[in-house]
């Protein structure tokens, strides 16, 4: 049934792709299994992520892209991340709403994504997510991703171009400061220009961005629903994307390093479950009969012997 | 995973504190929830569906024209062999129910519903895993 569905997602059909993501977003073996078989194909398509605090306009400034992007013929696939209660488990995905006009252009799919609180769940989606849609022929993929943090700088190891989308009057400096992911940034866009408090941003960001592996971030101005002023910003898009991206083997390797961490954590935590000396080494810590760097060696010594030479 | 449904507003009428209303009742019980916005076409409505693969549809319409909007979608959507159970909401007199149930919907809110009775039904009708 998968080798059926990966062949019709190839042959352009959206609903099998549909299907797919849903599948690989339930089942992690699945998941990884598509992943394997259709890794060796070529990323064809040009992947940007687009990040920045909630309300800047994120969605609205993709829908203009969109319009731009399928103006020139292109295909596009989007993948929206948006917040799950951590509570409930329920989510109200609702960046769709900005470009719904786009829904019935068969150049146009569209699909939605909740993450939990943990970043490394989403972005192992996303990537694979990205990964199929690229197989399913997308010239172009977008992901757009809330807030800043962790998920945003994961996801970016991912995308050959991060924007990061900022707006006037969100604070002073060390608001931005606080970001902490000015520094992954490949485009920087200040939306709502027409707001007043535009220059400051763009005056801040000047000082702050220096130029990396010889391409100096752009900082683009625009307005959300002005299509015009949004051409500039497809333009460095196309610009940053198609240059010989002299930072993806960086990217990669940054990837790698999170991929392997996030095993070896998952490792460890399955480990430190299981295991009933973890709780004599608590009681013992907690009585001070032990201290804890012993309690750690002792711990570790028992994981590699008990995991790690089991592993193969 | 959650299980996904898509809140839908077809139509030209602006209503849309009902849809709102019932998305964040089903945000809450722990579903997945699309929203489209206002102002959908059907052909919107059931792409849309189909993107984001869920597991069944919320119509909206206040606007009086619910049964020649929602048989379009439920045409489209045998056209395209996309099975999903669908409800739907709205200003929609008594003796309409059984034209619209007789389209394939499966359960209709009309003024008054309460929240309760909509997540009950939609259990019902997404079934569990």
């Amino acid at each position: 049934m998968i080798e059926e569905l990966m062949d019709n997602v190839k042959n352009g059909d959206t609903i099998a792709l549909s299907k797919l993501i849903s599948i690989m977003e339930k089942d992690e073996r699945t998941r990884k299994e598509v992943i394997k078989k259709i890794f060796s194909c070529p990323v064809r398509g040009k992947i940007i992520c687009f990040t920045g605090p909630p309300g800047v306009g994120k969605s609205t400034l993709i829908d203009q892209v969109l319009s731009i992007l399928t103006s020139e013929g292109k295909k596009v696939g989007v993948i929206l991340v948006d917040p799950r209660s951590p509570y409930t488990g329920g989510a109200l995905l609702g960046d769709r709403v900005r470009m719904q006009r786009h829904a019935t252009d068969p150049h146009v799919f569209i699909r939605s994504l909740s993450c939990a609180e943990n970043p490394e769940g989403i972005s192992r989606i996303v990537k694979d997510v990205i990964k199929l849609m690229s197989f399913a022929g997308m010239d172009y993929i977008i992901v757009e991703t809330v807030g800043t943090g962790q998920i945003a700088v994961e996801v970016s190891f991912i995308c050959h171009t991060s924007v990061l989308v900022l707006m006037p009057n969100m604070g002073d400096d060390i608001q931005m400061m606080k970001a902490g992911i000015l520094e992954v940034a490949d485009i920087y866009v200040i939306n709502k220009s027409d707001i007043e408090g535009a220059e400051l941003v763009e005056a801040y960001l000047k000082e702050n961005i220096g130029k990396r592996n010889g391409w100096e971030p752009p900082i683009v101005k625009t307005i959300g629903y002005n299509r015009s002023s949004v051409v500039p910003l497809v333009e460095k898009l196309e610009e940053h994307s198609s240059r010989k991206n002299c930072r993806y083997d960086e990217k990669i390797k940054g990837l790698l390093t999170t991929m392997f961490l996030d095993h070896v954590d998952e490792l460890a935590l399955k480990f430190l479950k299981k295991s009933e000396d973890f709780e004599e080494f608590v009681k013992d810590v907690a009585n001070c009969r032990m201290d804890y760097y012993t309690a750690i060696e002792n711990l570790y010594a028992k994981f590699k012997k008990e995991v790690l030479s089991n592993e193969g | 995973m959650m299980k996904r449904i898509l809140i839908a507003k077809v139509g030209l009428d602006g209503h849309d504190r009902g849809a709102k209303v019932v998305a964040r009742a089903l945000k809450n019980a722990g579903y997945e929830v699309i929203y489209t916005g206002i102002r959908q076409s059907p052909e919107q409505v059931v792409m849309t569906a189909m993107q984001e693969d869920v597991s069944l549809i919320g119509l909206s319409c206040l606007s009086g024209a619910h049964i020649p909007l929602f048989r379009r979608v439920m045409e489209l959507m045998d056209k395209m062999n996309l099975k999903i159970p669908v409800f739907c909401g709205g200003t929609i007199p008594p003796e309409d129910v059984d034209i619209l149930k007789s389209m394939g919907i499966k359960e209709v809110f009309g003024p008054g519903s309460s929240l309760k009775d909509i997540v009950e039904k939609v259990r019902e009708m997404v079934g569990d895993d």
